[in-house]
């Protein structure tokens, strides 16, 4: 079990280092994302500080969308998958450690770099820890979570708009109450219930999601 | 009966408690929408099994004589 | 006996598996729920409009009557695809896929009454459609789930990946029902809650609202639940004539019913 964990890993982080265009895409594409705000919305710093804490999070978010789509579909046209299906080691614990890896390579730096974009958008200082903090849990969910309806429509031709649309609703408790836990400690609110609520969510999902999705490659692969 | 006459029945209008105290607002124009919009779903949903079903008997026809042929 | 009883329903219900007994047993049904459906919501709705009180908020109101049995309708519809969605992944019986993509497919349109008719009623009540408090936020969910399980259907030419690729989103979205259900019970997470929560209608003497709200309202409910029954026989009898369209029972209705057309 840790041999297949192990071997997954190391293969992952080491194609993935390969292409390290890859990599960058979607932190380009967050600091767009970033862009459009105080050019469509307002210049003004009070009212970008307001809506921040919001911004950064769906920023991510969409980040985070843009990336799931290849998380399984190299493997799936190079015929890896296939062989994930029939060896005889666990998927579950192959598919857990692939998402592991793609947070590692997707979702930490889209964490690490927020606080430059949380400047950017006057987010008030003391709540950049605590942003940071939500965030680290929210793209662990925003992983695992959309791993499964990557998984799902990863044999379509045209997945990527009806990956959008299946996504969308699994994030938005994640997304709501993360936004919300930045907003509290702006306010200088208790935040520690929605932190645990966070910390919950994304501990379960990375329980539950692997076996989903693992179920979701059988389903997807059977054609 | 609520209501005097058919107009009354349509217009709706009634004492309602604001802000400013009570006043008099006409609500027909969107409880009367609501019930449109519920009723024209209904109906589509009677409708479409109908026509999903010409569609399909059409579809067998089609398919039926371009065997024989 | 009780044990000689529960076999023959058991038996019974089971024989509901078959495709071509589904198709034969299921007009009457369909009908006689069609009927009663009529009957009950055109009295609720006549009673809601015309013969209800208007203390309790004014005129307004009286979109409650198609607002609530549609809301309860649709998370309800929900809430079978759930169940379903596992009988196809566990049990993997032919008419639980057909049901569930039936279901969806009548419960979409009444998510979207639920959303609009709220958008409509919230329009002079809270002087803005949309308030987007947690109420509404899960509802807003719910028609997004449901158009993404009509998606799938669109997208996915089989019909065994279809129905296995909903069940999967299905189990792992249908929790989202918890979050509506108790939406306007979490004010203690920071969330401001306008929509009121949901008063006890079905309790007999102590009932939150009045005589003259409960009746009309319950039999709405009520109403709701059995035109949801015959709309989705209706759907799933056409459902089976299309995927089973090469059968040899299936022929033989398109022989009668192609004759008929002659």
């Amino acid at each position: 079990m840790w041999m297949t964990f192990k071997s997954t890993c190391a293969r992952e982080l080491l194609l993935s280092s390969r292409k390290r265009g890859e990599l960058l895409n979607p932190l380009v594409f967050f600091f767009a994302i970033m862009l459009l705000f105080p050019v469509a919305v307002s210049a003004d710093p009070e009212l970008l500080g307001k809506i921040a804490p919001g911004v950064v999070w769906i920023a991510v978010l969409l980040s985070l969308m843009l990336s799931l789509d290849s998380m399984f579909r190299d493997d799936f046209q190079d015929g890896f998958l296939e062989q994930m299906l029939i060896s005889k080691d666990s998927l579950v614990i192959a598919v857990f450690a692939k998402i592991l890896c793609h947070w590692l390579v997707t979702g930490l730096p889209l964490v690490l770099i927020s606080p430059v974009i949380a400047i950017m958008l006057s987010l008030p200082v003391s709540a950049i820890a605590v942003m940071m903090l939500g965030l680290l849990f929210g793209t662990i969910w925003f992983s695992f979570v959309g791993a499964i309806p990557a998984a799902l429509t990863v044999g379509l031709r045209k997945g990527g708009l009806l990956l959008t649309i299946l996504v969308l609703p699994m994030m938005i408790p994640m997304l709501s109450f993360g936004a919300m836990l930045v907003r509290q400690q702006i306010n200088d609110e208790v935040i520690l219930p929605t932190l645990m609520l966070c910390v919950g969510m994304s501990l379960l999902s990375m329980m539950l999601a692997p076996f989903m999705a693992a179920i979701s490659l059988r389903i997807s692969l059977s054609e | 009966m609520i209501f005097e006459s058919i107009s009354d029945a349509i217009q709706m209008c009634g004492q309602v408690v604001t802000p400013l105290g009570e006043e008099t607002r006409c609500r027909g124009s969107y409880v009367w929408a609501c019930y449109a919009v519920g009723l024209s779903v209904i109906i589509y949903n009677v409708l479409s099994p109908i026509l999903r079903k010409k569609k399909l008997l059409k579809q067998e026809a089609r398919r039926r004589l371009s065997e024989r042929l | 006996m009780l044990n000689t009883v529960w076999k023959t329903i058991v038996a019974w219900f089971l024989k509901w598996g078959s495709p071509k007994w589904f198709y034969e047993q299921s007009k009457i049904w369909s009908l006689i729920s069609g009927w009663l459906a009529t009957f009950m919501i055109s009295w609720a709705f006549i009673y809601g409009i015309f013969y209800t009180p208007t203390e309790f908020k004014g005129h307004m109101s009286r979109a409650l009557y198609i607002h609530v049995p549609s809301a309860s309708l649709s998370m309800m519809m929900y809430f079978a695809i759930g169940i379903m969605a596992v009988i196809v992944l566990v049990w993997k019986m032919k008419m639980s896929s057909v049901m569930l993509k039936s279901t969806a497919q009548v419960g979409a349109g009444f998510a979207v009454v639920m959303f609009v008719t709220g958008a409509i009623w919230g329009t002079p009540a809270w002087g803005q459609g949309i308030v987007w408090d947690p109420r509404l936020l899960g509802d807003g969910i719910l028609v997004l789930l449901y158009f993404g399980i009509l998606a799938v259907y669109s997208a996915i030419d089989s019909y065994e990946q279809a129905d296995k690729t909903v069940a999967v989103l299905a189990i792992c979205t249908v929790f989202i029902l918890v979050f509506i259900k108790y939406a306007p019970a979490m004010e203690g997470l920071g969330m401001q809650s306008i929509h009121q929560d949901s008063s006890n209608v079905y309790s007999g003497n102590d009932s939150a609202i009045d005589k003259s709200y409960q009746r009309p309202l319950l039999m709405g409910i009520f109403g709701f639940m059995v035109m949801g029954m015959s709309l989705v026989l209706r759907q799933a009898r056409v459902e089976v004539l299309v995927r089973y369209r090469t059968a040899k029972w299936v022929q033989a209705i398109f022989d009668k019913e192609l004759a008929k057309g002659k």
